[in-house]
């Protein structure tokens, strides 16, 4: 029983070293019957005490130039000129309002790339793919999910290759080649 | 711009000339704690070029964050903070530095390899700097830079309650290291 309270006594020695507030009662009382507990707080006094006086012996020296360095460095960043350290702050300030800009315009992007983007090319695999674009009616997911038109069964995928393939050719001919020869191949 | 004999002067009072403009009053606190900034910086950095660099760049953050610095708050824990965290960003540099490279930390500079290298006749702190940085740093800067526990807690950006955690399981560690060399 008295091994226990020492245990417990000498733990919350420790853990009181750093208290301002006066010991309880009962430690008290303890610490005058025991010595053990007497020797183990002499002990952490004598362990603090010393840490506290050899600090100073335990500082390890700096260069001898190591003031000039620090001095050098001070006077550099004080003949920097004004307006750069303007600018810079000028720019830290900036930022914030600056990203969400670009995360607003990123998002407006997103909405209205694919509506360009079906624009020039009616016939590509995604608008056709098992009319994709009649299903979404909105632009921007049909953009975010143009991926998953491709998981189609094999006959699908060749006849739309086909179909690119013949619009490809369509636009080719009506490009390059001459209109008597295209009025002719109607 | 002169500012006066400031010999007799606290530093909480040569902070506030040196935020005013007063270049002499930052000298001064230069010279007052360089010594014991670059040793703080030598150990977390345990490497004597780095630590002399770390505490160049500790002082320049200082000075142009001299606007920041709140009066009344302790001068010293705020400077200490400033070199932690300087350190610490330059640790993660290096430790990124060290996954390239593989070489980053000189033997030679190891707090353990100069303590087997020296005799029996080691002060405390010696004996210290074998415990966990983390020990070692918490009895530093309480015992050895008599920062109070919130002082160091600020320091150590943490509170004060694992702060007296940590010196009660230093003060546990270190107390057995010394009965184990008695022995």
């Amino acid at each position: 029983m008295t091994m226990k309270l020492c245990w417990l006594c000498q733990k919350l020695i420790s853990r009181r070293s750093e208290a301002v507030e006066p010991a309880p009662a009962w430690l008290r009382h303890h610490l005058s019957r025991c010595e053990t507990c007497r020797e183990f707080r002499d002990g952490q006094r004598h362990l603090t005490l010393s840490l506290t006086e050899h600090a100073l012996a335990h500082v390890a020296s700096p260069s001898q130039f190591l003031h000039g360095k620090i001095m050098a460095a001070l006077d550099r960043d004080a003949a920097l000129p004004e307006s750069a350290n303007n600018v810079f702050a000028l720019w830290r300030r900036l930022a914030i309002p600056a990203f969400g800009v670009l995360v607003v315009l990123i998002i407006w992007l997103r909405n209205s790339l694919p509506q360009s983007h079906d624009a020039p090319f009616p016939m590509t695999t995604s608008s056709v793919a098992s009319g994709a674009s009649e299903k979404n009616s909105n632009a921007g997911e049909n953009f975010l999910t143009w991926g998953k038109n491709l998981n189609q069964p094999l006959e699908t995928e060749l006849y739309l290759v086909a179909s690119d393939a013949r619009t490809a050719l369509a636009s080719l001919t009506e490009t390059f080649l001459p209109r008597a020869y295209n009025a002719e191949a109607r | 711009m002169t500012c006066g004999n400031q010999a007799d002067i606290d530093i909480e009072q040569l902070a506030a000339s040196a935020r005013v403009g007063c270049r002499e009053s930052f000298e001064q606190i230069v010279l007052h704690f360089e010594k014991r900034i670059f040793h703080f910086l030598l150990h977390m950095s345990r490497n004597r070029h780095d630590a002399e660099d770390l505490t160049q760049i500790t002082f320049l953050k200082a000075y142009r964050d001299l606007q920041s610095y709140a009066s009344g708050r302790s001068f010293g824990a705020w400077l200490f903070t400033i070199a932690k965290r300087t350190a610490l960003n330059h640790l993660r540099s290096a430790r990124r530095t060290e996954e390239l490279t593989g070489d980053f930390v000189s033997q030679a500079e190891m707090p353990s390899t100069a303590l087997e290298r020296s005799d029996g006749q080691k002060n405390i702190w010696e004996l210290a700097r074998t415990l966990k940085p983390h020990a070692y740093e918490v009895l530093w800067l309480r015992y050895g830079e008599g920062f109070s526990v919130a002082e160091t807690a600020r320091v150590m950006n943490t509170n004060q309650i694992r702060v007296r955690v940590l010196l009660h399981r230093a003060r546990a560690a270190l107390a057995k290291k010394l009965e184990r060399r008695k022995e």
